[in-house]
């Protein structure tokens, strides 16, 4: 039992001590506030903290790493904070650490190379709709689309983008040569 | 003979097969020199599937003087079931100067087309001028509001509607 006396809830789990410690405990009390929050609310907003939090502890680590070499207090900025933040609206956040990130003089050509932020939405773009980069390599390289008498996907005399997903699932996922990449 | 004989032995094969066999593994071996070969083949040939593959090995080798051949390919009616490797192929080459078809080609087409010609559009969009963005927000936003009117299908995740909107974010 602590010298707070609550003894229940999380607090006969946290370790009692110093202020430090307090403040440790009040911190991660306002963590386990937050993610009890999310799971009254709908899956999108709970994946997004999820995620949001999940990031914000990487990102984290990269504040502090920095703080070592530069005067900037990024490691005052709390991971859960980020994490509360990118929850809310992951792009700005991300903008904002990008900035953060231009300020200490990491060049832009090294954060916003090519593909390099776009790599999230292609993989967001699979997801949410179209087919797999992997299946329009094995239509292409890897015999499907001559299967099909040459015939574009969703064309008037080639299958489906349905049929073909489940013919390819069917075959075992199989891929052309090698991924395509981007020019 | 030696292997770049026997090659140019097996491209002129009237065995469609071999003839495609053979330009694949010179695209996959990325054999550079066999290029203005293949260029006149792409130029040449009638056959849908040796056309396919030309197309997709020049794209491997990154031959970027192909690109004008094959747009002339993918504007041709008669292709307009068959073009989706071309532009497949597309994806290697530098096409930034014929942006506006993409944006043109994310519009029409069958879903081969408008899904392929979207990622060579996302590619390129943040490499060209502020004017032939204007000019494709234009292109899309039109064809937006007609897709908007119709009702959803069985399969929304295939939907043309997908790619205009995403094209248009990038354009915002």
């Amino acid at each position: 039992m602590n010298s707070n006396g609550g003894g229940g809830g999380i607090q006969k789990y946290l370790p009692s001590g110093g202020d430090k410690d307090k403040k440790e405990n009040q911190e991660k009390k306002e963590e386990i506030k937050i993610e009890n929050n999310i799971s009254g609310q709908n899956k999108v907003s709970s994946n997004a903290m999820t995620i949001g939090i999940g990031v914000g502890i990487s990102l984290e680590g990269v504040g502090i790493a920095i703080s070592r070499y530069t005067p900037v207090g990024l490691a005052g900025v709390g991971g859960w904070q980020i994490g509360n933040s990118i929850g809310n609206n992951i792009e700005i956040v991300t903008e904002t650490l990008a900035g953060w990130l231009v300020g200490l003089g990491v060049s832009p050509e090294v954060l916003f190379a090519k593909d390099r932020l776009k790599g999230g939405k292609q993989g967001q773009r699979d997801r949410d709709y179209g087919l797999p980069p992997e299946l329009f390599d094995w239509y292409h390289n890897g015999g499907g689309k001559a299967q099909h008498g040459g015939q574009n996907i969703g064309s008037e005399y080639g299958p489906s983008p349905g049929e073909i997903l489940q013919e390819w699932k069917d075959l075992g996922r199989p891929s052309g040569s090698k991924p395509k990449g981007k020019k | 003979m030696n292997s770049f004989e026997a090659l140019i032995e097996d491209l002129e094969s009237s065995i469609l097969e071999k003839k495609i066999e053979t330009i694949k593994y010179i695209g996959e071996v990325q054999y550079k020199e066999f290029e203005p070969i293949l260029l006149k083949l792409l130029s040449n040939e009638e056959d849908i599937n040796v056309l396919n593959a030309l197309a997709l090995s020049l794209g491997k080798l990154e031959c970027n003087e192909a690109v004008p051949i094959l747009m002339n390919y993918i504007r041709n009616p008669k292709f307009k079931n068959t073009r989706g490797s071309f532009i497949y192929a597309l994806l290697d080459l530098d096409c930034r100067e014929y942006f506006l078809d993409f944006a043109r080609m994310i519009c029409e087409g069958d879903f081969e087309v408008y899904s392929h010609s979207f990622s060579i559009f996302e590619s390129i969009v943040d490499d060209v001028s502020y004017e032939l963005k204007f000019e494709a927000k234009k292109i899309l936003e039109r064809q937006q509001k007609i897709e908007l009117t119709k009702t959803e299908s069985k399969y929304p995740q295939y939907e043309r509607i997908n790619y205009i909107n995403e094209a248009l974010e990038l354009l915002n």
